[in-house]
């Protein structure tokens, strides 16, 4: 059963899921069905310095950068509505493939064009975010968007951090302001 | 608390918890000519309706086996959580525009749609949901849900509108609704359409009824499920003028004509009821008459410049239709053109179970301001509408061709 997170829990992935090799992150959502504009959600990755800034802006994982430049963080594809069964973006990591000088991975959930759009988590029917053991598709966490950030517009879901030469994923669960260009630029991404 | 679109909250851990919660629907201007029906859809874990006795509408107020019950006016709804049947984990509740698309109207013309949800038992608010209605072009609007999560009923407030009204959106959660009469012959509307003698008087037998003005038809074969709002007499008589400001800027060749002042049209209308009482129902002498007490008429609002898209209408309680003996519907310029043929004018005139009257007021002459439309009459109940377009120098002489002897002074709506 997987761990439902509450704000600020930590999990060690070492000890919830032995042997873990390869994490995927998981974002899905249901395909709209009033009127209005299709909800698009973004998933990405920020590959993170102990100081908590990008090693380098090609750190930044996301729909237009599909790879970190160590190959272990790679952005499986950009699901603009929500259509299709399962999750609809996929982001895994290669945990011994990670820089040495990767400290923590920050996964954030934004909107795509919320303010024009008007939208929020909430009106986005069944959204989430779950970490998966990619070898057996094992759930190790899931964060409910729609209950829990349902007013957000962007999140920072969680992050997965070295502790002591294992990993441990933590619930961040905090809504942002702003959406991914205000994110990206407090991670230190020089945008253009 | 007052919920923002997409937000929660749980009525379970409301302290003390409520047994039952009253959802009350009220939007804003609340005079609108604007007919809203309210519906709730009580949902399985798929989001579908068990049967489609879990549609809860006009034509159906209770859940059967209880749990939700929706007031005769269509205000509110009572949930009554733990008399829910096992399996509805969801329900929706919608307002939609009845004939919102036939009439080209939307929840844009109101300015908020608002959901109070309290607690049955001693009115005491729960959350409040004020939705901003303005630029929405759908005739049908989820306003939220309730639902079951982690066996806890939570409310969301969801504001989002879907298109093509009452019809589709019961499709959406499985309601077997049958096509409506996609086969009947539509009549154009076309200026020239011939008054039509009266139609029979509307019980749900009558076959081929004109595909105009129906309420939507959905009558299942074989099945009792129809959208068709029970006879109590009829649906409201909607009657509807509009016209261009034309030279409101003053500019151009009208405007000269007419020194740039605003074309001001009023609709009303001389009515008998059976009693022999008979009136006026006009802005002048701000006679907005009513729809729930004699003369069961009303106008809509008084649109002074032509500058609201939709005009002015002039509205009849179809269920009050047997305290009427006849109605005349005119029309008046009261300032701002000499004659008709500058007003770009059109008048509409719906019947429930008859084509849309569409008059265009076209007369050049200078001395004749008022134009009498259509007369409706009552004939052993049913609505026999004859189309008038007679000009008139004033309502004197209106009065006088159609006998309804009321005595006149001059008016002024200012």
């Amino acid at each position: 059963m997987a761990i439902s997170l509450q704000k600020g829990q930590n999990v060690s992935l070492s000890k919830q899921a032995p042997g873990l090799k390869k994490v995927r992150f998981g974002l899905g959502w249901d395909l709209r069905k009033t009127d209005g504009s299709d909800f698009d959600l973004d998933a990405s990755a920020f590959v993170l310095d102990g100081n908590g800034k990008v090693l380098s802006d090609q750190h930044f994982v996301f729909y237009n950068n599909a790879k970190d430049p160590s190959g272990a963080v790679v952005h499986k594809g950009d699901n603009r509505t929500g259509e299709g069964e399962g999750d609809d973006e996929v982001i895994e990591i290669e945990l011994a493939s990670m820089m040495p000088n990767a400290a923590k991975v920050s996964f954030v959930v934004t909107i795509h064009d919320a303010e024009a759009r008007k939208q929020n988590f909430g009106q986005v029917a069944n959204a989430y975010i779950r970490a998966l053991n990619a070898d057996g598709d094992q759930e190790i966490a899931r964060y409910d968007l729609s209950e829990d950030a349902s007013t957000e517009t962007a999140m920072i879901f969680g992050e997965l951090y070295r502790h002591n030469d294992e990993w441990k994923f933590k619930a961040i669960g905090q809504g942002y302001a702003g959406g991914l260009a205000a994110v990206a630029k407090d991670f230190g991404v020089n945008l253009g | 608390m007052e919920l923002q679109p997409g937000q929660n909250f749980s009525i379970t851990k409301h302290s003390p918890a409520p047994a039952a919660v009253n959802i009350v629907l009220s939007w804003e201007p609340a005079g609108t000519p604007l007919i809203l029906d309210s519906s709730a859809f009580a949902l399985n874990t798929q989001g579908k309706v068990r049967s489609d006795g879990d549609f809860i509408f006009y034509n159906q107020l209770t859940l059967p086996g209880g749990g939700i019950q929706r007031a005769e006016d269509g205000r509110m709804f009572t949930v009554t959580f733990a008399k829910l049947p096992p399996g509805v984990e969801r329900i929706i509740i919608a307002l939609t525009i009845d004939q919102g698309q036939q009439r080209s109207q939307s929840f844009g013309q109101l300015s908020q749609v608002r959901a109070d949800i309290r607690n049955a038992s001693h009115q005491a608010s729960l959350a409040t949901f004020p939705l901003t209605t303005k630029m929405m072009p759908e005739t049908a609007l989820i306003v939220g849900e309730f639902y079951l999560r982690n066996n806890e009923w939570k409310f969301r407030a969801v504001g989002q509108g879907f298109v093509g009204g009452l019809e589709p959106l019961a499709r959406q959660y499985g309601v077997d609704v049958a096509d409506d009469s996609a086969a009947a012959p539509v009549s154009p509307a076309s200026p020239a359409t011939p008054p039509r003698p009266a139609a029979a008087p509307s019980p749900p037998a009558t076959p081929a009824k004109p595909v105009q003005l129906e309420k939507i038809t959905l009558e299942k074969k074989g099945s009792s499920i129809s959208l068709e709002k029970k006879s109590q007499g009829f649906e409201d008589l909607v009657i509807n003028l509009n016209w261009n400001q034309g030279s409101g800027g003053g500019k151009g060749f009208f405007g000269r004509l007419t020194g740039g002042r605003k074309i001001d049209l009023d609709l009303g209308c001389l009515f008998k009821l059976r009693d022999g009482r008979a009136g006026a129902v006009q802005a002048l002498g701000n006679s907005f008459g009513s729809l729930q007490q004699p003369p069961y008429i009303q106008l809509m609002g008084d649109d002074r410049s032509g500058a609201s898209a939709q005009g002015e209408f002039l509205h009849i309680n179809g269920r009050q239709w047997e305290q009427l003996d006849r109605v005349v519907i005119f029309a008046l310029i009261y300032e701002g053109a000499p004659n008709w043929a500058e007003t770009d004018a059109v008048v509409t005139i719906q019947t429930p179970g008859q084509p849309t009257l569409e008059i265009r007021l076209d007369s050049h002459r200078n001395d004749q301001r008022m134009c009498a439309l259509a007369m409706l009459e009552n004939e052993r109940g049913n609505i026999k509408v004859t189309k008038l377009v007679e000009y008139f120098l004033d309502h004197r002489f209106l009065d006088e061709a159609y006998g309804f002897g009321l005595r006149w002074v001059a008016g002024s709506k200012d």
